[in-house]
Protein backbone atom coordinates (compact mmCIF):
# COMPACT_ATOMS: atom_id res chain seq x y z
CA UNK A 1 0.00 0.00 0.00
CA UNK A 2 1.60 3.12 -1.02
CA UNK A 3 1.64 6.65 0.44
CA UNK A 4 2.51 10.19 -0.32
CA UNK A 5 6.24 10.41 1.00
CA UNK A 6 6.55 13.39 3.10
CA UNK A 7 8.84 15.98 1.65
CA UNK A 8 11.04 16.49 4.49
CA UNK A 9 12.28 12.40 5.17
CA UNK A 10 16.03 13.83 4.20
CA UNK A 11 16.06 16.35 6.71
CA UNK A 12 14.39 13.56 9.32
CA UNK A 13 16.88 10.99 8.49
CA UNK A 14 19.72 13.13 8.92
CA UNK A 15 18.40 14.18 12.39
CA UNK A 16 18.28 10.70 13.13
CA UNK A 17 21.36 9.25 12.07
CA UNK A 18 22.60 12.54 14.35
CA UNK A 19 20.92 11.64 17.33
CA UNK A 20 22.26 7.87 17.16
CA UNK A 21 25.62 8.36 15.89
CA UNK A 22 25.96 11.42 18.67
CA UNK A 23 27.24 13.85 15.79
CA UNK A 24 25.89 17.37 14.92
CA UNK A 25 23.51 17.91 12.63
CA UNK A 26 25.34 19.47 10.26
CA UNK A 27 28.02 16.81 10.29
CA UNK A 28 25.49 14.47 8.62
CA UNK A 29 25.16 15.41 4.90
CA UNK A 30 23.40 12.73 2.35
CA UNK A 31 26.55 12.35 0.72
CA UNK A 32 28.03 11.27 4.04
CA UNK A 33 29.37 7.41 4.46
CA UNK A 34 28.11 6.51 7.92
CA UNK A 35 31.23 4.35 8.96
CA UNK A 36 34.07 6.36 7.31
CA UNK A 37 32.80 9.85 7.90
CA UNK A 38 30.68 9.66 10.92
CA UNK A 39 32.39 6.65 12.40
CA UNK A 40 29.26 4.19 12.46
CA UNK A 41 29.68 0.62 13.92
CA UNK A 42 27.93 -2.57 13.34
CA UNK A 43 25.85 -2.10 16.26
CA UNK A 44 24.81 1.13 15.34
CA UNK A 45 23.09 0.32 12.21
CA UNK A 46 21.00 -1.75 13.99
CA UNK A 47 20.22 1.72 16.09
CA UNK A 48 19.50 3.65 13.48
CA UNK A 49 17.03 1.24 11.85
CA UNK A 50 15.12 1.04 15.05
CA UNK A 51 14.97 4.53 15.48
CA UNK A 52 14.14 4.72 11.81
CA UNK A 53 11.40 2.29 12.25
CA UNK A 54 10.06 5.10 15.07
CA UNK A 55 10.64 7.76 13.35
CA UNK A 56 8.46 6.94 10.36
CA UNK A 57 6.64 4.41 11.81
CA UNK A 58 7.46 1.41 8.82
CA UNK A 59 9.10 -2.10 9.30
CA UNK A 60 12.41 -2.45 8.14
CA UNK A 61 13.10 -6.13 8.66
CA UNK A 62 17.09 -7.40 9.19
CA UNK A 63 18.83 -8.15 6.21
CA UNK A 64 15.63 -7.05 3.95
CA UNK A 65 17.51 -5.74 1.01
CA UNK A 66 20.24 -8.95 0.87
CA UNK A 67 17.33 -11.00 1.02
CA UNK A 68 15.65 -9.37 -1.64
CA UNK A 69 18.75 -9.45 -3.78
CA UNK A 70 19.06 -12.47 -3.32
CA UNK A 71 15.49 -13.71 -4.30
CA UNK A 72 15.47 -16.78 -6.20
CA UNK A 73 19.04 -16.34 -7.66
CA UNK A 74 21.49 -19.55 -6.99
CA UNK A 75 23.43 -17.86 -4.21
CA UNK A 76 26.52 -19.02 -5.97
CA UNK A 77 25.71 -16.50 -8.70
CA UNK A 78 24.76 -13.55 -5.85
CA UNK A 79 28.23 -14.36 -3.73
CA UNK A 80 31.22 -16.49 -3.69
CA UNK A 81 32.70 -17.48 -0.61
CA UNK A 82 31.76 -13.72 0.43
CA UNK A 83 32.57 -11.97 -2.54
CA UNK A 84 30.46 -10.45 -4.47
CA UNK A 85 29.35 -11.58 -8.04
CA UNK A 86 28.19 -9.32 -10.93
CA UNK A 87 25.04 -10.78 -10.81
CA UNK A 88 24.69 -9.53 -7.44
CA UNK A 89 26.08 -6.86 -7.72
CA UNK A 90 23.58 -6.11 -10.54
CA UNK A 91 20.94 -6.57 -7.90
CA UNK A 92 22.03 -4.13 -5.26
CA UNK A 93 22.65 -1.54 -7.62
CA UNK A 94 18.95 -1.90 -8.55
CA UNK A 95 17.64 -2.06 -4.66
CA UNK A 96 20.00 0.63 -3.47
CA UNK A 97 20.46 3.21 -6.47
CA UNK A 98 21.44 5.78 -3.86
CA UNK A 99 25.33 4.16 -3.37
CA UNK A 100 27.86 6.19 -5.30
CA UNK A 101 28.35 4.19 -8.54
CA UNK A 102 31.87 4.23 -8.15
CA UNK A 103 32.16 2.96 -5.05
CA UNK A 104 31.83 -0.63 -6.70
CA UNK A 105 34.48 -2.34 -7.07
CA UNK A 106 35.59 -5.58 -8.45
CA UNK A 107 35.82 -8.21 -5.24
CA UNK A 108 33.85 -6.47 -2.61
CA UNK A 109 32.60 -8.74 0.07
CA UNK A 110 29.04 -8.93 1.19
CA UNK A 111 30.32 -7.74 4.34
CA UNK A 112 31.81 -4.44 3.03
CA UNK A 113 28.52 -3.72 1.79
CA UNK A 114 27.66 -1.69 4.60
CA UNK A 115 31.09 0.52 4.01
CA UNK A 116 29.23 2.19 1.10
CA UNK A 117 26.34 2.99 3.00
CA UNK A 118 25.48 6.89 2.77
CA UNK A 119 23.61 9.34 4.05
CA UNK A 120 21.82 9.01 0.93
CA UNK A 121 20.62 5.35 0.87
CA UNK A 122 18.79 5.52 4.23
CA UNK A 123 16.79 8.47 2.92
CA UNK A 124 16.46 6.25 -0.21
CA UNK A 125 15.02 3.00 1.85
CA UNK A 126 12.96 4.92 3.80
CA UNK A 127 11.40 6.85 1.02
CA UNK A 128 10.83 3.68 -0.69
CA UNK A 129 8.79 2.28 2.85
CA UNK A 130 7.14 5.20 2.64
CA UNK A 131 6.05 4.57 -1.05
CA UNK A 132 4.85 1.22 -0.46
CA UNK A 133 7.90 -0.91 0.29
CA UNK A 134 10.46 -3.22 -1.13
CA UNK A 135 8.40 -5.18 -3.74
CA UNK A 136 8.36 -8.75 -2.44
CA UNK A 137 11.01 -10.71 -4.12
CA UNK A 138 9.80 -14.20 -2.22
CA UNK A 139 13.23 -16.54 -2.86
CA UNK A 140 10.99 -19.36 -1.12
CA UNK A 141 7.82 -20.15 -2.96
CA UNK A 142 4.90 -19.25 -0.66
CA UNK A 143 6.86 -17.59 2.39
CA UNK A 144 4.92 -16.64 5.04
CA UNK A 145 6.42 -13.69 5.51
CA UNK A 146 8.39 -14.55 8.52
CA UNK A 147 11.49 -11.52 8.30
CA UNK A 148 13.93 -14.33 10.07
CA UNK A 149 13.43 -16.90 7.81
CA UNK A 150 14.12 -14.87 4.53
CA UNK A 151 11.89 -15.08 1.49
CA UNK A 152 8.73 -12.37 1.57
CA UNK A 153 9.45 -9.15 3.34
CA UNK A 154 6.76 -7.23 4.37
CA UNK A 155 6.34 -4.15 3.15
CA UNK A 156 5.34 -1.40 5.66
CA UNK B 1 40.93 -12.09 51.80
CA UNK B 2 44.34 -11.16 53.66
CA UNK B 3 47.21 -12.75 52.03
CA UNK B 4 49.81 -11.06 53.25
CA UNK B 5 51.24 -10.59 56.89
CA UNK B 6 50.53 -7.46 58.49
CA UNK B 7 54.00 -6.52 58.60
CA UNK B 8 54.72 -6.59 54.90
CA UNK B 9 51.37 -4.62 53.66
CA UNK B 10 52.80 -1.32 51.52
CA UNK B 11 50.48 1.87 53.14
CA UNK B 12 47.89 2.98 51.04
CA UNK B 13 47.05 6.61 50.68
CA UNK B 14 43.64 8.93 49.10
CA UNK B 15 45.09 11.13 46.41
CA UNK B 16 41.85 11.91 44.71
CA UNK B 17 38.21 12.26 44.72
CA UNK B 18 35.30 12.15 42.46
CA UNK B 19 31.74 11.97 43.42
CA UNK B 20 28.12 12.75 42.52
CA UNK B 21 25.24 13.30 44.95
CA UNK B 22 21.78 15.78 44.74
CA UNK B 23 24.03 17.83 47.43
CA UNK B 24 26.66 17.99 45.01
CA UNK B 25 29.99 16.84 43.77
CA UNK B 26 32.48 17.82 46.58
CA UNK B 27 33.02 16.13 49.68
CA UNK B 28 33.98 19.61 52.02
CA UNK B 29 30.48 21.33 50.08
CA UNK B 30 28.39 18.49 50.67
CA UNK B 31 29.24 18.43 54.15
CA UNK B 32 28.79 22.03 54.29
CA UNK B 33 25.70 22.02 52.80
CA UNK B 34 24.72 18.74 55.51
CA UNK B 35 25.75 21.00 57.91
CA UNK B 36 23.57 23.31 57.10
CA UNK B 37 20.66 21.61 57.02
CA UNK B 38 20.00 21.20 53.33
CA UNK B 39 18.58 17.74 52.32
CA UNK B 40 18.84 15.77 49.21
CA UNK B 41 15.09 14.73 48.97
CA UNK B 42 12.91 16.46 46.14
CA UNK B 43 9.64 15.22 43.86
CA UNK B 44 11.40 12.83 41.76
CA UNK B 45 11.79 13.51 38.02
CA UNK B 46 13.16 10.50 36.67
CA UNK B 47 9.98 8.93 35.78
CA UNK B 48 6.67 9.70 36.33
CA UNK B 49 5.28 8.95 39.52
CA UNK B 50 1.35 9.00 39.29
CA UNK B 51 -0.25 6.55 41.27
CA UNK B 52 3.03 5.54 43.03
CA UNK B 53 3.32 5.94 46.88
CA UNK B 54 6.85 6.66 46.53
CA UNK B 55 7.19 10.55 45.18
CA UNK B 56 10.27 11.90 46.93
CA UNK B 57 13.77 10.95 46.35
CA UNK B 58 17.10 12.31 46.05
CA UNK B 59 18.24 12.81 42.31
CA UNK B 60 21.67 14.22 41.61
CA UNK B 61 22.25 16.94 38.51
CA UNK B 62 22.30 14.85 35.06
CA UNK B 63 25.81 13.58 33.69
CA UNK B 64 27.22 15.67 31.11
CA UNK B 65 27.58 13.08 28.47
CA UNK B 66 29.44 15.34 26.66
CA UNK B 67 32.71 15.18 29.22
CA UNK B 68 32.48 11.36 28.15
CA UNK B 69 35.67 10.42 26.45
CA UNK B 70 34.06 8.76 23.10
CA UNK B 71 31.07 10.50 22.44
CA UNK B 72 29.14 7.41 21.76
CA UNK B 73 29.57 6.34 25.20
CA UNK B 74 26.49 8.40 26.07
CA UNK B 75 24.33 6.40 24.00
CA UNK B 76 25.54 2.98 25.44
CA UNK B 77 26.02 4.18 28.98
CA UNK B 78 23.03 4.24 31.29
CA UNK B 79 22.41 6.99 34.08
CA UNK B 80 24.33 5.41 36.95
CA UNK B 81 27.16 3.56 34.26
CA UNK B 82 27.72 6.95 33.15
CA UNK B 83 27.68 8.92 36.40
CA UNK B 84 29.98 6.88 37.17
CA UNK B 85 32.61 7.13 34.53
CA UNK B 86 32.71 10.67 34.97
CA UNK B 87 33.17 10.33 38.62
CA UNK B 88 35.98 8.16 38.30
CA UNK B 89 37.61 10.30 35.83
CA UNK B 90 37.33 13.34 38.14
CA UNK B 91 38.97 11.49 40.78
CA UNK B 92 41.45 10.38 38.71
CA UNK B 93 42.24 13.91 37.12
CA UNK B 94 42.01 15.04 41.01
CA UNK B 95 44.56 12.90 41.87
CA UNK B 96 47.23 13.68 38.87
CA UNK B 97 47.40 10.45 38.10
CA UNK B 98 47.09 11.19 33.97
CA UNK B 99 50.78 12.76 34.91
CA UNK B 100 51.96 9.79 36.66
CA UNK B 101 54.11 7.35 35.07
CA UNK B 102 52.26 4.03 36.60
CA UNK B 103 52.32 1.02 34.18
CA UNK B 104 48.82 1.05 32.99
CA UNK B 105 49.00 -2.81 34.44
CA UNK B 106 49.79 -1.42 37.91
CA UNK B 107 46.85 0.51 37.91
CA UNK B 108 43.25 -1.16 38.84
CA UNK B 109 39.85 -0.34 39.58
CA UNK B 110 36.85 -1.47 41.42
CA UNK B 111 33.50 -0.72 41.16
CA UNK B 112 30.57 -1.36 43.65
CA UNK B 113 27.36 -1.15 41.91
CA UNK B 114 23.56 -3.22 41.70
CA UNK B 115 23.32 -5.67 39.35
CA UNK B 116 21.76 -4.82 36.12
CA UNK B 117 20.36 -0.77 36.44
CA UNK B 118 16.57 -1.48 35.11
CA UNK B 119 16.00 2.42 34.84
CA UNK B 120 16.27 1.74 31.11
CA UNK B 121 13.23 -0.51 31.23
CA UNK B 122 10.57 1.99 32.63
CA UNK B 123 9.10 2.02 29.34
CA UNK B 124 7.98 -1.75 29.15
CA UNK B 125 5.73 -0.93 32.30
CA UNK B 126 2.82 0.27 30.22
CA UNK B 127 3.42 -3.43 28.38
CA UNK B 128 3.76 -5.31 31.47
CA UNK B 129 0.35 -4.14 32.68
CA UNK B 130 -1.48 -4.54 29.21
CA UNK B 131 -0.45 -8.48 29.11
CA UNK B 132 -1.00 -9.30 32.57
CA UNK B 133 -4.46 -10.11 33.81
CA UNK B 134 -3.99 -9.14 37.44
CA UNK B 135 -7.09 -10.40 38.86
CA UNK B 136 -6.41 -13.94 37.28
CA UNK B 137 -2.52 -14.03 38.22
CA UNK B 138 -1.54 -14.64 35.02
CA UNK B 139 0.91 -13.40 32.55
CA UNK B 140 1.08 -13.29 28.42
CA UNK B 141 4.74 -13.85 28.83
CA UNK B 142 4.47 -14.69 24.91
CA UNK B 143 2.86 -11.59 22.93
CA UNK B 144 4.47 -9.51 25.78
CA UNK B 145 7.52 -11.12 24.58
CA UNK B 146 6.61 -10.01 20.79
CA UNK B 147 5.74 -6.33 21.55
CA UNK B 148 8.70 -6.03 24.00
CA UNK B 149 11.24 -6.71 21.33
CA UNK B 150 9.62 -4.34 18.91
CA UNK B 151 9.26 -1.65 21.66
CA UNK B 152 12.93 -1.66 23.05
CA UNK B 153 16.11 -0.08 21.00
CA UNK B 154 18.29 -3.61 20.30
CA UNK B 155 21.09 -1.20 21.84
CA UNK B 156 19.83 -1.42 25.12
CA UNK B 157 20.95 -4.80 25.41
CA UNK B 158 24.13 -3.02 26.10
CA UNK B 159 22.82 -0.39 28.40
CA UNK B 160 21.78 -3.24 30.78
CA UNK B 161 25.80 -5.28 31.11
CA UNK B 162 26.13 -5.21 34.49
CA UNK B 163 29.92 -4.15 34.65
CA UNK B 164 29.73 -1.17 32.24
CA UNK B 165 31.09 1.22 34.74
CA UNK B 166 34.26 -0.70 35.13
CA UNK B 167 34.63 -1.82 31.49
CA UNK B 168 34.07 1.85 30.25
CA UNK B 169 36.39 3.53 33.18
CA UNK B 170 39.17 0.98 32.14
CA UNK B 171 38.96 1.53 29.09
CA UNK B 172 38.45 5.50 29.23
CA UNK B 173 41.44 5.66 31.92
CA UNK B 174 43.72 3.06 30.17
CA UNK B 175 43.44 1.02 33.53
CA UNK B 176 44.89 -2.18 32.63
CA UNK B 177 45.41 -3.89 35.83
CA UNK B 178 43.35 -5.58 38.63
CA UNK B 179 39.91 -4.73 38.34
CA UNK B 180 36.29 -5.83 39.55
CA UNK B 181 32.94 -5.10 39.84
CA UNK B 182 31.47 -5.97 43.02
CA UNK B 183 27.47 -6.25 43.32
CA UNK B 184 26.46 -6.96 46.94
CA UNK B 185 23.55 -4.72 47.53
CA UNK B 186 25.09 -1.86 50.01
CA UNK B 187 28.03 -3.46 50.65
CA UNK B 188 29.27 -2.98 47.17
CA UNK B 189 31.17 0.59 47.75
CA UNK B 190 32.99 -0.61 50.55
CA UNK B 191 33.70 -3.71 49.37
CA UNK B 192 35.38 -1.75 46.12
CA UNK B 193 36.88 0.10 48.44
CA UNK B 194 38.50 -2.88 50.65
CA UNK B 195 39.54 -4.54 48.13
CA UNK B 196 41.11 -2.15 46.54
CA UNK B 197 43.44 -0.95 49.15
CA UNK B 198 44.12 -4.45 49.70
CA UNK B 199 45.39 -4.59 46.21
CA UNK B 200 48.12 -2.06 46.43
CA UNK B 201 48.71 -3.27 50.27
CA UNK B 202 49.87 -6.64 48.70
CA UNK B 203 51.25 -5.46 45.84
CA UNK B 204 49.39 -6.71 43.39
CA UNK B 205 48.88 -3.13 42.15
CA UNK B 206 50.43 0.36 42.49
CA UNK B 207 47.32 2.84 42.20
CA UNK B 208 43.43 1.74 41.87
CA UNK B 209 40.55 3.72 41.28
CA UNK B 210 37.87 2.41 43.82
CA UNK B 211 34.31 3.34 44.93
CA UNK B 212 31.03 2.60 44.41
CA UNK B 213 27.56 3.92 42.60
CA UNK B 214 24.25 3.72 42.65
CA UNK B 215 20.93 4.45 40.80
CA UNK B 216 18.06 3.82 43.18
CA UNK B 217 15.71 6.28 41.84
CA UNK B 218 13.96 4.12 39.13
CA UNK B 219 10.56 2.36 39.26
CA UNK B 220 11.53 -1.28 40.01
CA UNK B 221 14.06 -0.55 42.69
CA UNK B 222 11.56 1.94 44.49
CA UNK B 223 8.62 -0.67 44.05
CA UNK B 224 10.64 -3.14 45.47
CA UNK B 225 11.73 -1.19 48.26
CA UNK B 226 8.79 0.01 49.25
CA UNK B 227 6.92 -3.76 48.60
CA UNK B 228 9.40 -4.76 51.22
CA UNK B 229 8.81 -1.88 53.68
CA UNK B 230 12.22 -0.75 53.50
CA UNK B 231 11.04 3.14 52.24
CA UNK B 232 9.58 5.66 54.74
CA UNK B 233 5.72 5.48 54.05
CA UNK B 234 5.30 8.85 52.05
CA UNK B 235 1.37 8.79 52.19
CA UNK B 236 0.96 9.34 55.53
CA UNK B 237 -0.88 12.87 56.48
CA UNK B 238 2.00 15.78 57.03
CA UNK B 239 4.41 13.74 55.04
CA UNK B 240 7.74 15.49 55.19
CA UNK B 241 10.08 14.37 52.80
CA UNK B 242 13.18 16.21 54.66
CA UNK B 243 11.81 14.01 58.45
CA UNK B 244 11.27 10.64 56.48
CA UNK B 245 14.90 9.17 57.11
CA UNK B 246 15.30 8.69 60.92
CA UNK B 247 18.60 6.76 61.46
CA UNK B 248 18.89 4.78 64.88
CA UNK B 249 15.89 6.66 66.22
CA UNK B 250 12.76 5.08 67.98
CA UNK B 251 10.35 6.26 65.43
CA UNK B 252 12.23 4.98 62.14
CA UNK B 253 9.77 3.32 59.70
CA UNK B 254 11.52 3.74 56.76
CA UNK B 255 14.20 5.18 54.48
CA UNK B 256 14.33 7.52 51.20
CA UNK B 257 16.89 6.39 48.49
CA UNK B 258 19.17 8.49 46.65
CA UNK B 259 20.93 8.16 43.57
CA UNK B 260 25.09 8.86 44.61
CA UNK B 261 28.69 7.93 43.09
CA UNK B 262 31.85 8.61 44.79
CA UNK B 263 35.17 7.15 43.15
CA UNK B 264 38.70 7.71 45.23
CA UNK B 265 42.03 7.37 44.06
CA UNK B 266 43.97 4.78 46.04
CA UNK B 267 47.52 4.97 45.69
CA UNK B 268 50.67 3.05 46.96
CA UNK B 269 51.94 6.01 49.74
CA UNK B 270 55.62 5.57 48.85
CA UNK B 271 55.36 6.47 45.29
CA UNK B 272 52.56 9.00 45.74
CA UNK B 273 54.44 11.07 47.86
CA UNK B 274 57.48 10.31 45.25
CA UNK B 275 55.64 11.96 42.20
CA UNK B 276 54.78 14.82 44.77
CA UNK B 277 50.41 14.16 45.15
CA UNK B 278 48.21 15.83 47.81
CA UNK B 279 47.56 13.11 50.45
CA UNK B 280 44.26 13.23 51.49
CA UNK B 281 44.27 10.43 53.52
CA UNK B 282 45.22 7.01 54.79
CA UNK B 283 43.26 3.54 54.45
CA UNK B 284 44.44 1.74 57.58
CA UNK B 285 42.83 -1.34 57.39
CA UNK B 286 39.35 -3.69 56.26
CA UNK B 287 37.19 -5.92 57.15
CA UNK B 288 33.95 -8.32 55.91
CA UNK B 289 32.00 -10.72 57.07
CA UNK B 290 29.14 -12.72 56.41
CA UNK B 291 25.92 -13.34 59.22
CA UNK B 292 24.75 -16.20 57.20
CA UNK B 293 21.33 -14.57 57.75
CA UNK B 294 19.33 -12.19 56.38
CA UNK B 295 18.07 -9.12 59.65
CA UNK B 296 14.56 -10.22 58.90
CA UNK B 297 15.49 -14.13 60.56
CA UNK B 298 17.36 -12.49 63.49
CA UNK B 299 15.49 -8.56 63.99
CA UNK B 300 16.50 -7.87 67.57
CA UNK B 301 20.15 -9.83 67.66
CA UNK B 302 23.30 -7.91 66.76
CA UNK B 303 24.78 -7.80 63.03
CA UNK B 304 27.68 -10.13 63.91
CA UNK B 305 29.50 -9.26 60.59
CA UNK B 306 29.98 -6.00 61.64
CA UNK B 307 31.84 -7.34 65.03
CA UNK B 308 33.92 -10.00 63.25
CA UNK B 309 34.43 -6.94 60.03
CA UNK B 310 35.60 -4.78 62.92
CA UNK B 311 38.37 -7.18 64.19
CA UNK B 312 39.46 -7.96 60.97
CA UNK B 313 40.01 -4.07 60.03
CA UNK B 314 41.37 -3.19 63.42
CA UNK B 315 44.08 -6.21 63.21
CA UNK B 316 45.03 -4.64 59.69
CA UNK B 317 45.56 -1.55 61.04
CA UNK B 318 47.14 -2.97 63.74
CA UNK B 319 45.23 -0.56 66.04
CA UNK B 320 42.67 -0.89 68.79
CA UNK B 321 39.48 1.08 69.76
CA UNK B 322 41.19 2.97 72.53
CA UNK B 323 42.60 5.10 68.96
CA UNK B 324 39.07 5.20 67.01
CA UNK B 325 37.74 8.96 66.97
CA UNK B 326 34.56 8.46 64.74
CA UNK B 327 31.92 5.70 63.03
CA UNK B 328 29.90 6.90 60.03
CA UNK B 329 27.25 4.41 60.48
CA UNK B 330 24.91 2.48 57.61
CA UNK B 331 21.77 3.62 59.87
CA UNK B 332 19.36 4.46 56.84
CA UNK B 333 16.22 4.83 58.95
CA UNK B 334 14.95 1.05 58.66
CA UNK B 335 14.46 0.28 62.07
CA UNK B 336 15.50 -3.87 62.11
CA UNK B 337 18.73 -3.13 60.21
CA UNK B 338 19.65 0.29 61.96
CA UNK B 339 19.07 -1.98 65.41
CA UNK B 340 20.96 -4.76 64.32
CA UNK B 341 23.75 -2.50 63.89
CA UNK B 342 23.55 -0.81 66.81
CA UNK B 343 23.54 -3.50 69.38
CA UNK B 344 26.44 -4.55 67.39
CA UNK B 345 28.21 -1.28 67.51
CA UNK B 346 28.03 -1.75 71.61
CA UNK B 347 29.97 -4.72 71.07
CA UNK B 348 32.47 -3.34 68.87
CA UNK B 349 32.74 -0.51 71.22
CA UNK B 350 32.78 -1.76 74.46
CA UNK B 351 33.92 0.59 77.13
CA UNK B 352 34.42 3.34 74.56
CA UNK B 353 30.82 3.40 73.56
CA UNK B 354 29.95 6.92 75.42
CA UNK B 355 33.02 8.08 74.10
CA UNK B 356 33.25 7.53 70.02
CA UNK B 357 30.99 9.74 67.78
CA UNK B 358 28.85 7.47 65.93
CA UNK B 359 26.70 8.94 62.99
CA UNK B 360 24.74 8.38 59.69
CA UNK B 361 24.37 10.86 57.00
CA UNK B 362 21.22 9.27 55.76
CA UNK B 363 18.78 11.33 57.37
CA UNK B 364 19.60 14.51 55.11
CA UNK B 365 21.67 12.94 51.83
CA UNK B 366 19.42 9.83 51.65
CA UNK B 367 19.96 6.17 51.46
CA UNK B 368 22.61 5.62 48.87
CA UNK B 369 22.55 2.18 48.54
CA UNK B 370 25.76 0.46 46.66
CA UNK B 371 27.46 3.87 47.10
CA UNK B 372 26.89 4.21 50.20
CA UNK B 373 30.53 3.15 51.61
CA UNK B 374 32.46 5.01 49.30
CA UNK B 375 30.05 8.24 49.94
CA UNK B 376 30.53 8.22 53.17
CA UNK B 377 34.70 7.48 53.15
CA UNK B 378 34.88 10.58 51.15
CA UNK B 379 32.65 12.58 53.29
CA UNK B 380 34.27 11.50 56.47
CA UNK B 381 37.67 12.03 55.31
CA UNK B 382 36.44 15.77 54.83
CA UNK B 383 35.11 15.36 57.85
CA UNK B 384 38.04 14.74 59.85
CA UNK B 385 39.98 17.40 57.83
CA UNK B 386 37.65 19.93 59.32
CA UNK B 387 37.33 18.07 62.47
CA UNK B 388 33.94 17.43 62.67
CA UNK B 389 31.58 14.61 62.76
CA UNK B 390 28.22 15.55 61.08
CA UNK B 391 24.66 15.03 62.71
CA UNK B 392 22.36 12.36 62.72
CA UNK B 393 19.68 14.14 60.70
CA UNK B 394 16.16 13.41 62.46
CA UNK B 395 17.57 11.80 65.37
CA UNK B 396 15.93 12.48 68.83
CA UNK B 397 15.32 9.56 70.71
CA UNK B 398 17.42 5.57 70.09
CA UNK B 399 15.58 2.64 71.08
CA UNK B 400 16.20 1.21 74.13
CA UNK B 401 18.61 -0.84 73.20
CA UNK B 402 20.84 1.54 71.63
CA UNK B 403 21.17 3.89 74.62
CA UNK B 404 24.59 4.99 75.35
CA UNK B 405 25.64 5.08 71.39
CA UNK B 406 27.16 9.33 70.92
CA UNK B 407 24.55 9.84 68.41
CA UNK B 408 23.62 13.12 68.52
CA UNK B 409 21.04 15.77 66.13
CA UNK B 410 23.93 18.15 66.12
CA UNK B 411 27.63 18.29 64.86
CA UNK B 412 30.29 16.99 67.41
CA UNK B 413 33.96 17.37 67.31
CA UNK B 414 36.05 14.60 65.98
CA UNK B 415 39.12 14.32 68.75
CA UNK B 416 41.03 11.51 67.37
CA UNK B 417 41.59 11.01 63.14
CA UNK B 418 40.84 7.30 62.78
CA UNK B 419 37.77 6.58 61.39
CA UNK B 420 35.76 3.71 60.78
CA UNK B 421 32.82 3.43 57.80
CA UNK B 422 30.20 0.57 58.32
CA UNK B 423 28.06 -0.68 55.56
CA UNK B 424 25.55 -3.33 56.27
CA UNK B 425 23.48 -5.54 53.64
CA UNK B 426 20.43 -6.36 55.14
CA UNK B 427 20.42 -9.54 53.62
CA UNK B 428 23.73 -10.43 56.06
CA UNK B 429 26.64 -9.15 54.81
CA UNK B 430 28.91 -6.29 56.94
CA UNK B 431 31.71 -4.31 56.07
CA UNK B 432 34.28 -1.87 57.97
CA UNK B 433 36.54 0.44 56.54
CA UNK B 434 39.00 2.27 58.35
CA UNK B 435 40.57 5.62 57.42
CA UNK B 436 42.44 8.44 58.38
CA UNK B 437 42.60 11.87 57.12
CA UNK B 438 45.66 13.36 56.20
CA UNK B 439 45.35 16.60 57.81
CA UNK B 440 42.80 16.44 60.97
CA UNK B 441 41.48 19.60 62.03
CA UNK B 442 41.93 19.73 65.49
Amino acid sequence: MSQEVPSDVDLRVRKVIAESLCVELDEVQTDSTLINDLGAESIDFLDIMFRLEKEFNIKIPQREIERNARGDMPPEEFEHEGILQPKGVARLKELIPEINPGAWRDGLALRELPSLFTVAVFCGIVSRKLAGGYAEFDGEAGGGGDPNKGGTTRAS
Amino acid sequence: MASSKVSERREVVVTGIGMMTPLGDQPADILRRYHAGESAFREITLYATRGSAIKYAGEHAAPDLKRLPDRKNGKILNRRDATSVLAAMTAFKAARLDEAKYEPHRLGMFVGSSCTHLGDLTPTLPLVAKHADFAGGRFDSAAFGLEFMETLNPILVLKLLMNNAVCFGTISLQIKGVNSNFMQQEVSGLRALGEGYLAIAEGRADAVLAGGTAQPVEPFQIYEAHHCGWLADQTVPGFVPERAARPYDQTANGTIFSESTAFLVLEDGVKARARGATILGRVCGFGIAGEGEPDSARPDGPATGVVRAFKAAMTQAQTTIEKLGAVYGNGSGIAVSDLREGLAMRMVLGDRLGEVPFCSVKGGLGDTAEAHGAVSTALALAGVTQGVVPATRNFATPPSALVGLQLASTTQTLKQPLTAIVSRSRFGVSAVLLVEAATPGR
